[in-house]
C-alpha cells in the first residue's frame, strides 16, 4: 500500500511533489502553531469574555443600586426633618412625602408610594399611616387609622427595630388601586426625647418599574438578565410567568438544576461568581451564569448567556485563524508551484531535446545556460554532450566505412594467407607430419609450410610475421616463397636464412620483420638439422616426454643485412618429435585475460602419443577449451613432425604375377614379427593381393621393379609399394555399383575398392618418376 | 601363413554340381577355376568353401561370372561354409545382396 502511494507519487511531476512536500511541512507547522497560539490565547479570551460580562452585571447592580439609593436616600431625608423638627404636624407629612415623591422623579404610571406611619412609643401595631401616591399626575395624601399594622403588612414583623433600612420581600401592595408588586424600603425612627420607636418611613419601590429598568438591556449578546430577591424569588426573568411566582430553588427542583441551588446560596451568601449549566428544559441550551449580589439589598442579579453565543467570538477565532491559514497555504502553493515550474521549465524543455537527439534530430537547439545553478550547469552538460555526440557520430560514421574497406582487404589477407598453406600432408615412412594455422580477426601474418629437399630430406617452417592485415599477409607470402625456394637450393640452412634475411631487408621500408624457424629431416640419416631466426624455441619428444628445445636464438629475418645464422642438429630416434608454434598459441588468452602459457601447453602436450594429427587436434580443442568466449587475438600456428625411423626395402622383386606367392609369403612374415594382429593381416593379404597384381598386370609394358617397404609408425603396419611403371593413380578408379543387379555388375574394379574398404590408410604418390602407393592398418 | 596354391573338386549329382574348392583364389589361382567350370545344363551350382582360405578379387570375378550363367540358365547357386574373413570381403564388395550365401 505505502510503495503503491510512493509509486503514485514519483509519477507526478517534480513541480506537484515539490508543492506537496513544502505545503504538508508547511501545514503540519502551522497547525503546531495554531494549537500553540490557542493554548496561549483562550484563556485571554476566555478572560475577556469574563470581563465582559462581569461588568455588565456590575453595570446592572449598578442601576438597581442607584434605584435602591434614591429610594434610601427619599427614606433618609424624611425621617432626618421628622427627627429634626420632631413633630407630628399633618402639614408638614404631607409636604415631606410630596417633595419625596418629586425627587424621586417618578412618572405618572409610577405606582411608587411613601407613606409615614406613626405609632405610640412602641407599640407598632395601633398608629396612623400617612401615605402620599401621584393618580392622574396629582399628588395624592390620605391619612388613615391603623387598627393592626401586621394585618397590612404581614412581613413587617420581620422589620428588626432598628435604625436602619430594611427591605421587604416583594409582595402585592392591597393598599394601592392596580394592587402593583412592590418591595419597601423601611426606615424606622425614634422621635427626639423618645426612646421607643414610634415612627417609620417607607418607600415603595414599583418592581415593574425596577424590571423594565433591566429588561431594557436584555440581548442576546449581551446576556439575559435575572433579578432575584433575598429569598430566591424571580424579580425580572425572562420568562414572565416565572416572574413574582417562582423563586430559584422552585426551579431547582423543577428542572433538576442543582446548579441553580448552588446560585441561590452563593448570592445568599454574598458571593459573585460564574457558573455553567446543561441545557435543560427552562434553558434550551447549555448556558452561563454570571451571578453577583446587589449588597444593599441582599438581592441578587443574574446574566445568562448562551454558551454557544458567549463563545462565539471563542469559536470564531479558531476559524478565522484557521481560514487564515488555508488562505495562506493556497497562497504559498501557488508560489511554489509557480517557482517549481520556473526552475523545473528548463528540464522539460531539455528532455523533449534529449529525446529529439535520441532520435537523431540535432537541428534543436539549447536555450542558452544563462544561471551558474544545477539547471545551469546540466544545460552547459548538455551542449557538450551535443558536441560530443555530432563528434562521435561523425567518427563512427568514418569508423564503420573503414572498417567495410578493411573487412574486404581482410578478406583479401586472410585469403591469401590460407591459400598459401599447404594442406596435403605427405605421407611417408619416415616421417609422419600435420600443421594447423587459425587465424585471428586481423590476419597476423603466421605460416606453416613443409616441402621435399630432393628425395631424402624434408623441411618445416613455422613463422610469424610481424605486423597486421594485408601488408602482413604480403610480407608472409614473401618470406614463406623466399624460405622454401631457397632451401630447395640444398644449401646448408644457415646460409638459407642469410640470404632470406638479406632479401627480405631489400626494400623493407615498413621495417616489418620474420621470426621463423626452419628444420631440415634427413631421411636416410634420421639427422634433423634446425636454424632459428628469433622464433620461440620449439618443443621436442625424445623418450617419453617433451622437453623445450634449447635452441641458439639469432635475429630476426627481414631486421638487418647480412646477419650470421647459426644452425644445430640433433639425431632423430624413431618416435622422435618436433612441435614448432607461434605465440599465438602460448598467448592465447581467456575471458579473465589469463594466457595459455607454455606450461599448459607442455602438459597438454604429455597427454598425447598418438600421431601428429592427432596432436594437433588436441591442442587445437584445449585452446578453444581454455579460450572460452574470449577472442583470438592473433594467429595461431603449430605443425609437428614425428620421425618413423630408417625406411628399409622389404622386397624388391619382379613385377609379375607369378611373383605373388613369394610377396604374401614375404609380407605374411613381416607382419608375424611386427606382431600385426590375426584380422589385420588377413586385410593386408587382400590389399597386397590385389595391388601387387595390379601393379604386375598394369605398370610395366616390358617388366620391372616393385619395392616393398614396411613399417609401423603410431601402431600402425603401413606397406608401401613402388614401381617405376607409366604413372597410375588407382585411388582415382571409379567406385563400382555395389548395390547393382547382378546382370549389370562389372566384373572388374573389385580389387582396388576392397582394398579402399579394408585398409585404415590409403594413399597414392607420384615422385621422381616413380608410383607409390602406400596402405596401412592398425596393428 | 599357409602360402599353399589352390585345387578344386568337382562333384556332380543329378543337375546339381558341388565345387569344393581348397587354398586361394587370388589372381593366379582363380583363372584356374574359371577355365574348369563346367555349367552346362547345372541347375543347382554349390560352392563349398570350407577349406578356402582367402578369396580376392579374381576369385569374386569367378563366382560373379558363376551367378550369371546360373541365372541364365534358371537355376540356382549356393555358397555355403564360407569362412568369417572371406564372407567379409563378400559384404564388402556387395556379393551378399546377389547370391545365396551360407
Amino acid at each position: 500500500m505505502f510503495l503503491l502511494r510512493k509509486r503514485w507519487f514519483a509519477k507526478k511531476t517534480l513541480t506537484f511533489r515539490l508543492s506537496i512536500s513544502i505545503l504538508t511541512s508547511v501545514f503540519i507547522c502551522g497547525i503546531g502553531l495554531l494549537f500553540f497560539a490557542a493554548q496561549y490565547y483562550s484563556p485571554l479570551i476566555k478572560d475577556r469574555l469574563n470581563n465582559f460580562a462581569r461588568f455588565r452585571l456590575a453595570n446592572e447592580v449598578k442601576n438597581v443600586t442607584a434605584v435602591v439609593l434614591e429610594t434610601q436616600d427619599a427614606a433618609m431625608t424624611i425621617k432626618n426633618t421628622l427627627k429634626e423638627l420632631n413633630t407630628t404636624d399633618v402639614v408638614l407629612f404631607k409636604h415631606l412625602l410630596q417633595s419625596a415623591l418629586k425627587t424621586l422623579n417618578y412618572d405618572e404610571s409610577d405606582t411608587s408610594q411613601v407613606w409615614i406611619y406613626v405609632f405610640p412609643d412602641g407599640n407598632v401595631k395601633t398608629g396612623v399611616l400617612y401615605s402620599g401616591t401621584i393618580v392622574d399626575g396629582e399628588f395624592v395624601f390620605k391619612e388613615k387609622k391603623v387598627e393592626n399594622f401586621y394585618k397590612i403588612y404581614p412581613w413587617f414583623t420581620k422589620v428588626p427595630k432598628k435604625e436602619e433600612f430594611f427591605w421587604s420581600e416583594p409582595y402585592i401592595d392591597e393598599e394601592m388601586e392596580n394592587k402593583p408588586w412592590v418591595a419597601t424600603n423601611l426606615l424606622p425612627f425614634k422621635f427626639s426625647g423618645s426612646d421607643e420607636y414610634n415612627g417609620l418611613v417607607a418607600v415603595s419601590m414599583d418592581l415593574s418599574q425596577l424590571k423594565s429598568e433591566i429588561n431594557n438591556h436584555d440581548t442576546e449578546k449581551f446576556g439575559r438578565s435575572l433579578l432575584l430577591s433575598r429569598d430566591g424569588l424571580y424579580i425580572s426573568h425572562p420568562d414572565s410567568s416565572i416572574e413574582l411566582k417562582k423563586t430559584i430553588y422552585d426551579l431547582a427542583r423543577e428542572y433538576q438544576l442543582p446548579e441553580l441551588n448552588v446560585v441561590g446560596f452563593k448570592l445568599r451568601d454574598g458571593v459573585s461568581g460564574s457558573m455553567k449549566m446543561p441545557a435543560s428544559s427552562v434553558y434550551g441550551e447549555p448556558v452561563i451564569f454570571f451571578y453577583a449580589p446587589i449588597p444593599d439589598l441582599d438581592w441578587g442579579m443574574c446574566l445568562v448567556f448562551s454558551q454557544e453565543y458567549f463563545y462565539l467570538p471563542f469559536k470564531e477565532f479558531h476559524a478565522k485563524a484557521l481560514a487564515a491559514m488555508l488562505i495562506y497555504l493556497l497562497i504559498l502553493f501557488i508560489f511554489i508551484a509557480w517557482v517549481c515550474h520556473r526552475s523545473t521549465k528548463p528540464l522539460l524543455d531539455l528532455s523533449k531535446i534529449a529525446l529529439q537527439y535520441g532520435n537523431g534530430d540535432f537541428s534543436a537547439s539549447l536555450p542558452e545556460s544563462k544561471s551558474e545553478d544545477e539547471i545551469g550547469v546540466m544545460t552547459s552538460a548538455f551542449h557538450r554532450m551535443r558536441d560530443n555526440l555530432l563528434e562521435h557520430i561523425e567518427m563512427v560514421k568514418e569508423a564503420a566505412s573503414e572498417a567495410q574497406k578493411n573487412l574486404s582487404e581482410l578478406e583479401i589477407a586472410r585469403n591469401i594467407q590460407q591459400s598459401a598453406l599447404p594442406v596435403d600432408f605427405p605421407s611417408h615412412s619416415a616421417f609422419e607430419v600435420c600443421a594447423y594455422m587459425r587465424p585471428a580477426r586481423h590476419i597476423g601474418g603466421d605460416f606453416y609450410d613443409f616441402f621435399f629437399i630432393g628425395k631424402d630430406k624434408f623441411a618445416v617452417v613455422v613463422a610469424d610475421v610481424s605486423g597486421k592485415g594485408v601488408p602482413a599477409a604480403l610480407y608472409m607470402m614473401t618470406a614463406k616463397a623466399l624460405i622454401k625456394n631457397i632451401a630447395k637450393s640444398d644449401m646448408p640452412i644457415s646460409r638459407v636464412f642469410t640470404l632470406v634475411n638479406n632479401e627480405l631487408c631489400k626494400g623493407n621500408q615498413t621495417n616489418m620483420f620474420v621470426t621463423a624457424f626452419l628444420a631440415v629431416l634427413n631421411l636416410k640419416t634420421g639427422v634433423l638439422e634446425y636454424v632459428n631466426a628469433g622464433h620461440n624455441p620449439p618443443f621436442y619428444f625424445q623418450g617419453n616426454t617433451y622437453e623445450m628445445l634449447n635452441v641458439e636464438r639469432n635475429m630476426i629475418l627481414g631486421g638487418l643485412e647480412d646477419m650470421q645464422y647459426k644452425s644445430e642438429q640433433i639425431q632423430m630416434q624413431k618416435g622422435d618429435r618436433l612441435f614448432l608454434y607461434t605465440d599465438g598459441v602460448t598467448e592465447a588468452q581467456n575471458v579473465s585475460k589469463e594466457f595459455y602459457g607454455e606450461n599448459r601447453l607442455h602438459d597438454e602436450l604429455e597427454h598425447d602419443m598418438q600421431s601428429p594429427r592427432h596432436t594437433i587436434a588436441l591442442i587445437k580443442q584445449s585452446i578453444a577449451d581454455f579460450a572460452g568466449e574470449a577472442e583470438q587475438s592473433d594467429d595461431i600456428t603449430m605443425l609437428e613432425l614425428l620421425y618413423c625411423g630408417l625406411e628399409e626395402d622389404l622386397l624388391v622383386i619382379k613385377a609379375d604375377i607369378s611373383s605373388i606367392r613369394e610377396v604374401l609369403a614375404k609380407v605374411s612374415q613381416d607382419m608375424l614379427d611386427k606382431n600385426v594382429s590375426m584380422e589385420s593381416q588377413n586385410k593386408i593379404m587382400v590389399a597386397c593381393e590385389e595391388i601387387f597384381s595390379n601393379i604386375a598386370q598394369y605398370a610395366y609394358k616390358e617388366g620391372g621393379l616393385v619395392r616393398i617397404r614396411s613399417t609401423v609408425v603410431n601402431d600402425k603396419y603401413l606397406l608401401r609399394f613402388i614401381d617405376n611403371g607409366v604413372p597410375y593413380n588407382p585411388l582415382q578408379k571409379d567406385e563400382p555399383d555395389i548395390e547393382a543387379d547382378v546382370n549389370e555388375r562389372d566384373i572388374g574394379g573389385l580389387g582396388i575398392f576392397l582394398v579402399k574398404k579394408m585398409m585404415h590408410e590409403v594413399n597414392y604418390e607420384r615422385a621422381d618418376n616413380q608410383n607409390i602407393l602406400t596402405v596401412g592398418v592398425e596393428l | 601363413m599357409d602360402t599353399r596354391t589352390m585345387d578344386f573338386d568337382r562333384i556332380e549329382n543329378g543337375s546339381t554340381v558341388t565345387y569344393v574348392i581348397r587354398g586361394r583364389l587370388d589372381t593366379a589361382t582363380a583363372p584356374e577355376l574359371m577355365e574348369a567350370l563346367d555349367l552346362t545344363n547345372v541347375k543347382e551350382l554349390i560352392f563349398d568353401l570350407k577349406e578356402t582360405d582367402y578369396v580376392f578379387s579374381a576369385g569374386l570375378r569367378v563366382f560373379l561370372q558363376a551367378q550369371k550363367i546360373i541365372n541364365a540358365n534358371n537355376g540356382k547357386m549356393k555358397l555355403i561354409n564360407v569362412q568369417d574373413s572371406v564372407k567379409e570381403i563378400f559384404n564388402i564388395v556387395g556379393f551378399a545382396n546377389i547370391m545365396d550365401i551360407e
